[in-house]
């Protein structure tokens, strides 16, 4: 019976689950060097080299059944009894599952706000390498040897949320705006009749905005650009080509849309910086999906306002964006575990 | 001959002209109680009590004979024969004409910069009642006895941009958009086909958001808005229901995309008065034309995010909103008209 496992020998018993509209995120324990026999994000995993443990990753669409088979897939669950003490879920969509999981555990909710709280609080206690990069045609990995606070965090969603990080105990949502990744899918949808958000991502490759974009150098703007022949490139006018021509390329005006989306966000975003004093950016949520189009685009973006302000500053990026929920339940998760075991 | 006008008489012989893409703006001044024989913007007029004189405007389409038309109607010029010293001029189209108003009097060109600065300059030193507004339902004029200065200008053309006035002879362009009216009209006309921008505003009557935007009422937000409960019907998403739908009609796609362009504009708008520190903001260019839906939106817009910050702060408007360029060749003209009198 190769590795059969057992809680005591390597899982540390506890699941965390961040339940959303439509993906559950899984995030979990065990010792290192523990041989696992299901499919995790291996790019993603975690050492803790003080505590001698791996926290690994795992997501899919919203299905319980899914759900217990990776349990059992893992260990959690053998011949149908669980090994797992306590599960620890956060997200919109978790209270669905609740009656079905308790069986196989204790429940422990966790509210999204300290979900994201204490993901960070862990990502930063570990200082994980390659965990937060830059973007510039190619990822390029930070290597934070100090704390990651203060940052702002801004989450592109549907709409879009700024968040302050003071230090790991506070941080509050201290603006946002509703013209996010909703807007981009909405007016892509309603202009193409796609609505797969992948696959207007992909069209953004082939389409050019010097179609549908007055840039800088096309207009005799009436006040100067504040850096003339530096920026011709830049969008002066988003769509200001089309009261003229309707007559466009589907993937011409998606990739218009990235443009005006990403750009208007990014310029909010340093505003906030600004007003806020914080240097540092981060940008997350599902309408990056660390795509590399978006990706560029925000760094494009973010950068040319940067260099508005006689700064040099670029945006940054989080490879466990969308795990920092279920971390952050984890968390809580192995604070109590320790606790427990002492 | 009664009233036969001669610049002796009535007129002062300097023509100031501010000649855009589209229309040309004429600015001329009068001894008080001269009786005009041709149409002018009574709603305009500025009475100057302590020089003793009164300024009149007039707008048209561009075009040369229209122009020379009322020259004639006003009594500029007589026969043939021009009273007219100088032509002060400004605007982006005022090329075109040069060769054959050279005919009628001597031209002088004024920077756009400058003719908006100077504009402003004189309406300040004039502090004609009724000139400056807020917008709450309907128009609400302010009676400024201080200087209008230090304030923030956002003019919202094709492209927008946002200009700081510290005082009178002083102002710079601090930060702009490519989100304005260009991105309003040209995606409007995609969806409807229309280009006719007062055609669309009517449209905006008709129209309501609430078929395709999410409200913050209707979306969990993993971030509470910070203004709890209190604003319901603040967009959350703009844009946001059209990922499922497409069959919308096009008077509450047009208002769904006024209220995206205005909301926006006013957020940068506000996020840049409180960078600099400038709490008085006013608003102008082609795209606000002060009509009430534009002036309504913007008006809520601005005020939302000022109280989102625990202020009450209301966006103000311009009456001579449009005129300012041909104001500020005015100003110019009549100083150099004085200082030759002397």
């Amino acid at each position: 019976m190769q590795n059969n496992p057992s809680f005591s020998q390597g899982l540390i018993p506890i699941v965390c689950l961040d339940i959303g509209g439509t993906l559950t995120k899984v995030t979990f324990a065990a010792k290192t060097n523990f041989i696992l026999n299901c499919q995790t994000k291996q790019e993603l995993k975690i050492k803790n080299e003080d505590q001698d443990y791996e926290i690994h990753f795992l997501s899919h669409p919203n299905s319980l059944e899914v759900l217990i088979q990776q349990l059992e897939q893992i260990g959690f669950i053998i011949d149908g009894k669980s090994n797992i003490q306590t599960f620890y879920i956060t997200g919109g969509g978790s209270f669905k599952y609740y009656d079905q999981i308790s069986n196989y555990g204790n429940i422990v909710r966790i509210n999204e706000f300290d979900a994201l709280k204490f993901g960070f609080k862990l990502l930063d206690s570990i200082k994980y390498k390659n965990t937060y990069f830059t973007f510039n045609n190619g990822i390029e990995y930070l290597q934070l040897t100090a704390s990651i606070y203060p940052f702002i965090l801004v989450n592109i969603g549907s709409g879009v949320s700024i968040l302050k990080f003071d230090n790991e105990d506070k941080f509050a949502r201290i603006s946002g705006t509703c013209l996010g990744g909703g807007m981009f899918l909405g007016l892509s949808h309603l202009f193409t009749g796609i609505n797969d958000f992948d696959e207007l991502l992909k069209m953004t490759k082939q389409g050019s905005n010097a179609a549908t974009d007055l840039l800088m150098d096309e207009v005799h703007l009436g006040f100067q650009s504040p850096t003339r022949n530096k920026n011709e490139k830049h969008v002066a006018v988003s769509m200001g080509k089309l009261k003229q021509n309707s007559n466009i390329n589907q993937s011409d005006l998606v990739k218009s849309l990235l443009y005006m989306t990403t750009y208007n966000i990014s310029q909010i975003a340093f505003l906030h910086s600004k007003l806020h004093n914080i240097e540092r950016v981060f940008f997350s949520g599902h309408f990056i999906r660390n795509h590399e189009e978006t990706l560029q685009c925000i760094n494009e973006a973010f950068s040319y306002f940067s260099k508005l302000d006689q700064q040099n500053r670029h945006p940054y990026f989080i490879k466990h964006d969308g795990f920092i929920g279920s971390l952050g339940s984890f968390w809580n998760g192995i604070q109590t575990y320790k606790q427990n075991n002492h």
